[in-house]
């Protein structure tokens, strides 16, 4: 009797544990449930209920687009009280961002909307069917016709646009007129050539010329290399591919240019170049139009009005003039059951795509938009320059970063350190390059 | 002790609750990696089958084999230099001197700090231009051999090395409990006997602490095949991806959306793991024979 007694008890106490450990996870899942409920409207009850839109942004935080960005999101939830709220949530590591966008949407989670950044992720993210398709809505003349010509059609997949194209990068070249001067020099070089003879009196004079980087995604000395691919390789150099003679001529150029770099330019990361420059150490520098309203805030004094916009530099004869630019951003939406929602998200991305508040934005961060904003008396003069320069220029390619597979990005950093490091001659860089996307 | 036959039904009943979260969250996981490592598959669409085509690509990598072999080598230094260190330490300790319990929690502070913050930290004592140590190699007249020190192929993975080692306080508590566990009386028998501090130490102390000994190197082992934090924000597996460890590699790896390719070198991480564990037991089971 005392044995049966003891195992009905051992029986229950396994069975009480099993039911806890699962009545544990079930609560996860009911908590969580809860939250779906909460944060979307389904069935019935969608036209009463408020839509809660997700919007995991990298738009937060120092980003010079935050405070502006910010803004007219709350002033969209204030529009739009008891029925619409975009919940905005904070990411400032753009790496863990793009990390959560690719886990989301492989599991079938992808935000309500989010933004990315490459074309290869516009294919990719298109090829999933589980973004909204927006070509009927962009059909819609009063909307597209704010987007800048022939931008819309960049940005499709298979005649259909499952993200639109938001900022665009201007690339610029950047001199400190300041320290230029310090060295006897007082015109921006417009060649290599003139380049090499600017760098040489800098460095005599103990200033860094140019800051590179080979950590992370190497960003600026990418740039520095599509500027290099620009002067040798003309508007077509990445339809030719690889192949072409202008990727190894280009990788002579990024060799050179280090040279004329600081000595921690092996494994730097952004931080270091951009405390190079915005603290005068480094005298020349690339970087797209969203940094200046950074180099105004943190900048030494001054250097904001030092600085000299310059297009790409011409080489070996070639025409200097060009310029960089990519789609900084695109934004896409998740494919949505409820249409009320759908429709929400949709008059979300037709009220940030307004001409006036994408002005505000583009004016005060210093960023630039695919939506044709206006130079107001509000643009800053530098950003002016830029746009007046690109939209002058004799020809614009894409950065290396936009163009190529995500495959050959990846494989940029470390081939570039290995051509630094002279273990890579250019020919074996740009074979590197090449074997990467196999 | 022999078990009964009416026992084992209890014994698979209490073993249950255990195997089937074991299941859940390791045995079909690992099954999945292992399947998904046979097709190509980028992390969206459909994955198509490929046979061992992952494998062989992997293998004709030189990152992958470089990454390996910091691998092992992070493990070996980890089990043959940071557990012995801690092991000293512990044996200093447990002799009580003057201000043990400070240095005790001096030592094990680095444990409840993040690992993220500590390589921020070293990340910035080793710049060259602003950190500490050519900082202090400038100032006491050495300033030739102050240099990149992370963007230097002779010179990266050892400091990645040199900074981590020195944080040994986990392995030194755990060997620290033990000692503290052991008899007095064998001590006061070692005393009568004329043996002095160290004689007790290799006699008594290290022979009867070996368990823990062993635990703390399969530990650190293995911690040491899954580095990342401090590679990635150090170095990011440069220069020239030689400072590149597994972890890191397939975390490119799903960064250019080869999940086929990731999940190959997850089995391969996992079979490493497996085989360092097993020449650890062969190791000390060899050890404890003789």
């Amino acid at each position: 009797m005392g044995k049966i007694i003891k195992r009905i008890v051992a029986l229950m106490v396994v069975l009480s544990m099993t039911m806890a450990i699962f009545a544990a996870c079930g609560k996860s899942d009911v908590s969580q449930s809860t939250n779906s409920t909460s944060n979307s409207t389904t069935g019935k009850s969608a036209s009463t209920e408020k839509v809660v839109i997700t919007f995991p942004s990298i738009w937060v935080g120092t980003d010079g687009k935050a405070k502006v960005f910010g803004q007219m999101v709350d002033s969209f939830n204030k529009e739009n009280e008891s029925k619409i709220e975009v919940k905005i949530e904070e990411y400032t590591d753009y790496d863990a961002y793009e990390d959560k966008i690719r886990t989301t949407i492989s599991t079938g989670n992808a935000p309500d909307i989010f933004t990315f950044k490459s074309s290869a992720d516009l294919q990719l993210y298109s090829e999933s069917g589980k973004l909204m398709d927006l070509t009927s809505y962009l059909a819609d003349k009063e909307w597209s016709n704010k987007f800048a010509e022939g931008v819309i059609k960049t940005a499709q997949y298979k005649g259909k646009n499952f993200a639109l194209p938001y900022e665009n990068a201007v690339i610029a070249i950047m001199f400190n007129k300041k320290l230029l001067n310090s060295v006897g020099v007082s015109t921006v070089p417009t060649t290599y050539e003139e380049l090499w003879k600017v760098c040489d009196a800098l460095k005599a004079k103990k200033i860094f010329p140019t800051a590179q980087m080979t950590n992370k995604n190497a960003w600026t000395s990418m740039l520095w290399y599509s500027y290099a691919l620009a002067a040798v390789g003309g508007p077509d150099v990445y339809e030719k591919g690889l192949d072409d003679p202008a990727f190894v001529e280009a990788a002579k150029i990024m060799q050179k240019m280090f040279t004329y770099t600081s000595p921690d330019a092996l494994g730097a990361d952004a931080t270091v170049v951009n405390g190079h420059f915005f603290n005068e150490r480094s005298a020349i520098y690339t970087n797209g139009s969203w940094i200046l309203s950074r180099i105004k805030k943190e900048g030494v004094q001054g250097l904001y009005d030092n600085l000299a916009i310059s297009a790409g530099l011409g080489y070996n004869g070639s025409k200097p003039g060009a310029y960089v630019n990519a789609v900084q951003a695109y934004i896409a939406a998740a494919k949505q059951d409820n249409p009320a929602k759908e429709e929400a998200i949709v008059k979300f991305l037709k009220y940030i795509c307004d001409v006036d508040r994408v002005t505000e934005l583009s004016n005060s961060s210093g960023s630039i938009f695919t939506i044709k904003s206006k130079i107001t008396d509000q643009t800053e003069k530098l950003q002016a320059t830029m746009i007046e320069q690109s939209t002058a220029a004799p020809y614009m390619i894409g950065t290396f970063e936009s163009a190529m597979p995500t495959k050959v990005v990846t494989a940029f950093p470390p081939a570039l350190e290995g051509l630094i490091l002279g273990e890579l001659t250019p020919e074996q860089f740009v074979a590197e390059l090449k074997a990467a996307n196999k | 002790m022999e078990v009964k036959k009416h026992d084992i039904k209890n014994i698979c009943i209490f073993i249950l609750p255990g195997l089937a979260l074991f299941t859940l969250f390791f045995i079909i996981p690992v099954g999945y990696v292992s399947i998904t490592s046979f097709f190509e598959w980028n992390g969206i669409t459909s994955p198509i089958f490929k046979g061992l085509y992952n494998y062989k690509d992997i293998f004709s990598d030189k990152v992958f084999w470089r990454s390996v072999k910091n691998n092992v080598l992070w493990a070996v230094v980890a089990g043959g230099v940071q557990v012995p260190l801690a092991m000293l330490m512990a044996l200093i300790l447990s002799k009580k001197p003057r201000g043990w319990q400070f240095f005790r929690t001096v030592y094990f502070l680095p444990q409840v700090i993040s690992g993220i913050a500590l390589a921020m930290l070293w990340a910035a004592m080793y710049n060259s231009e602003f950190g500490l140590i050519n900082g202090l190699l400038r100032a006491v007249g050495l300033g030739e051999y102050a240099t990149n020190w992370l963007g230097t192929v002779k010179t990266a993975f050892p400091c990645m090395l040199i900074y981590w080692v020195f944080y040994i306080g986990y392995y030194m508590v755990i060997m620290l409990a033990d000692i503290t566990n052991i008899d007095e009386s064998y001590y006061e028998a070692a005393q009568i006997d004329g043996a002095d501090g160290i004689r007790q130490h290799i006699h008594i102390t290290i022979p009867l602490i070996k368990g823990s000994f062993q635990t703390c190197v399969t530990l650190a082992m293995i911690f040491g095949l899954r580095t990342f934090e401090q590679v990635y924000l150090l170095t990011n597996g440069g220069p020239a991806n030689r400072t590149s460890v597994l972890v890191l590699y397939l975390y490119n790896q799903m960064k250019t959306n080869n999940y086929g390719g990731a999940n190959a070198s997850s089995v391969m991480l996992i079979l490493t793991g497996a085989c360092v564990i097993l020449m650890i037991r062969g190791i000390f089971a060899k050890l404890n024979k003789e």
